[in-house]
């Protein structure tokens, strides 16, 4: 798995590519974490490239979504396809993000 | 005929969860399309991460062992261990239309396990837990049902 941060004007886009996984998913949630103390809790993760996520993944996925809202922000997430948006889909947690198709359209709704 | 079988044994720790299972999807890999070895892959990583947590909370770490075998479309798993007597398919699955502040972030693994396998079943053996799970390596879903 490899994670990129990109700054924007509103929110930090955090791109996600490969394999969330038990073992790596912690740093999904370190690099989330760390934006949200920098006092950015407006975070768009940028799933396009995400092949696998299991519910470690997801966890932290999730804890990340609780604290940005205990901020006043939320977690938003795009480009979810594939595998990882089945994962979604079945442990019904799509209702409970905002959800964009590309990150354009995410950050667009944010302007 | 009985199908050919491969065993592999392994501490029952986080690390071995991954070769674990590419070592049970193996014979997935060129035969189904790549979302699908991985969703029989993910199910597998739940059941596996389950044991390296709970299994020999109360013991000194142990093992886990996977055993594939492949009869016409599907592929058998068979996964023991020799830790306390637990059998995760009875888990309850959380509640999935809670909001996002009172979501429980645990219990999801073992519900996808179920969702993608066609099969599952726990049984206590002498000393050791085996869970049999069966994929049908035909879907090309996630979903087992």
């Amino acid at each position: 798995m490899t994670i990129e941060t990109i700054r924007a004007t509103n929110a930090t886009v955090v791109r996600v590519s490969g394999r969330m996984d038990a073992e790596n998913a912690s740093s999904f949630e370190d690099v989330c974490s760390e934006a949200i103390r920098a006092g950015t809790p407006q975070l768009i993760a940028d799933l396009a490239d995400l092949e696998y996520v299991s519910s470690m993944g997801l966890r932290s996925i999730l804890s990340v979504a609780k604290a940005a809202q205990s901020k006043g922000g939320a977690l938003t997430l795009c480009g979810l396809k594939g595998l990882p948006k089945q994962v979604f889909e079945m442990t019904r947690l799509m209702p409970l993000f905002p959800v964009f198709d590309s990150r354009e359209a995410a950050l667009q709704s944010m302007a | 005929m009985k199908p050919a079988a491969a065993r592999m044994r392994l501490p029952a720790e986080l690390p071995s969860v991954r070769v674990l299972c590419e070592f049970a999807t193996e014979p997935l890999n060129r035969r189904v399309p790549s979302d699908r070895a991985l969703a029989v892959h993910l199910a597998l990583e739940e059941i596996l991460v389950n044991i390296v947590r709970y299994a020999y909370a109360r013991s000194d770490a142990g093992y886990i062992e996977v055993t594939r075998s492949v009869e016409g479309d599907a592929l058998n798993v068979v996964v023991s261990d020799a830790g306390e007597p637990f059998n995760p398919l009875e888990r309850q699955a959380p509640d999935l239309d809670a909001p996002l502040e009172a979501r429980p972030v645990g219990g999801l693994g073992i519900l996808l396990a179920r969702g993608i396998a066609s099969a599952a079943s726990y049984t206590r053996d002498g000393e050791c837990n085996t869970i049999r799970l069966s994929f049908d390596a035909g879907r090309t879903s996630a979903e087992g049902e």
